[in-house]
């Protein structure tokens, strides 16, 4: 009996260790939930840094610049959309393939990388790359850099905007609210920044025709990344 | 906006899109298949070293 009580005490001292070390970790897990939350409660300026910091949205932000660069040269764009499908414009062109690939890869960063401001950034370095490159590449550079710029920039705090506003939503509508709306968003920004340096402003009559084209393609091009996101299921 | 119709261009535009597609979908495919096919071989190895 002398015996097994050193070894009792032993056992209890080890059951009391183990208990205060489940509730030490119980404790910092409810601490990580809550840094978690307030996180996620409230949009921060300082969250950039975990987009801006990341390799992956800088990539994704170089990839699809040049990406989009070399698949729609301009005059190749607006020849398919005005000549061949005779669709009224400007901003056919900007409705359909180029803007919807565009809000596609937005959408596809922030299904991937799982943060709000992951389309911002990678709208920013659109912007720069892309506007930058666009004249060597034989585009047609009729208005500044700076309107085209701000152009993208906008449409990528757009697209985080409404990803803050619809957190929690159901995924079909966050997705596809934001493919759509984005993308209408990025073709009226053109519409008022770009378009009357050099094509002219849009005609009354094209603009309902245009809008719903935009709003078709911004549908589809949420497609992909809503398919990922519910294969993923990230719910955030 | 008509009248400045370049179909050379659209040409290019069309090609590069199909191989840009092509190439897209074929690394996908690869990427699905490889690890399954790895595993195969693998297991396919394996039975014939024992028969060996």
């Amino acid at each position: 009996m002398n015996k097994d009580k050193p070894s009792d005490t032993k056992d209890e001292g080890k059951i009391n260790k183990e208990k205060d070390m489940k509730e030490k970790g119980e404790a910092k897990v409810e601490q990580k939930e809550e840094n978690v939350l307030c996180r996620k409660k409230s949009f921060k300026i300082s969250d950039l840094r975990y987009v801006v910091l990341d390799p992956f949205t800088n990539i994704f932000g170089l990839v699809v610049s040049l990406l989009v660069l070399f698949l729609f040269p301009f005059k190749g764009v607006s020849t398919l959309m005005h000549d061949v499908l005779h669709l009224p414009g400007p901003g056919a062109g900007i409705a359909f393939p180029i803007g919807m690939v565009l809000v596609a890869f937005l959408l596809a960063s922030y299904a991937i990388s799982k943060q709000e401001l992951a389309p911002f950034w990678v709208a920013f370095l659109f912007g720069i790359i892309y506007n930058l490159l666009a004249p060597y590449a034989g585009g047609i550079p009729f208005a500044p850099f700076v309107n085209r710029f701000i152009a993208a920039l906008l449409l990528g705090l757009g697209v985080s905007c409404m990803l803050y506003l619809l957190k929690g939503k159901a995924l079909e509508i966050k997705y596809f609210l934001t493919g759509a709306l984005g993308n209408l968003i990025y073709l009226s920004l053109f519409w008022v920044l770009v378009f009357p340096f050099g094509k002219g402003w849009v005609k009354p009559s094209a603009v309902p025709i245009l809008s719903i084209l935009a709003l078709c393609a911004g549908l589809a091009a949420a497609l992909v990344p809503y398919l990922y996101a519910r294969s993923k299921r990230i719910v955030i | 906006m008509c009248g400045s119709a370049d179909f050379a261009a659209l040409d290019m535009m069309l090609i590069r899109i199909m191989v840009t597609s092509t190439i897209a979908l074929a690394s996908y495919a690869a990427y699905r298949i490889l690890p399954t096919l790895s595993k195969s071989f693998e297991k396919n190895l394996k039975i014939y070293k024992d028969r060996n």
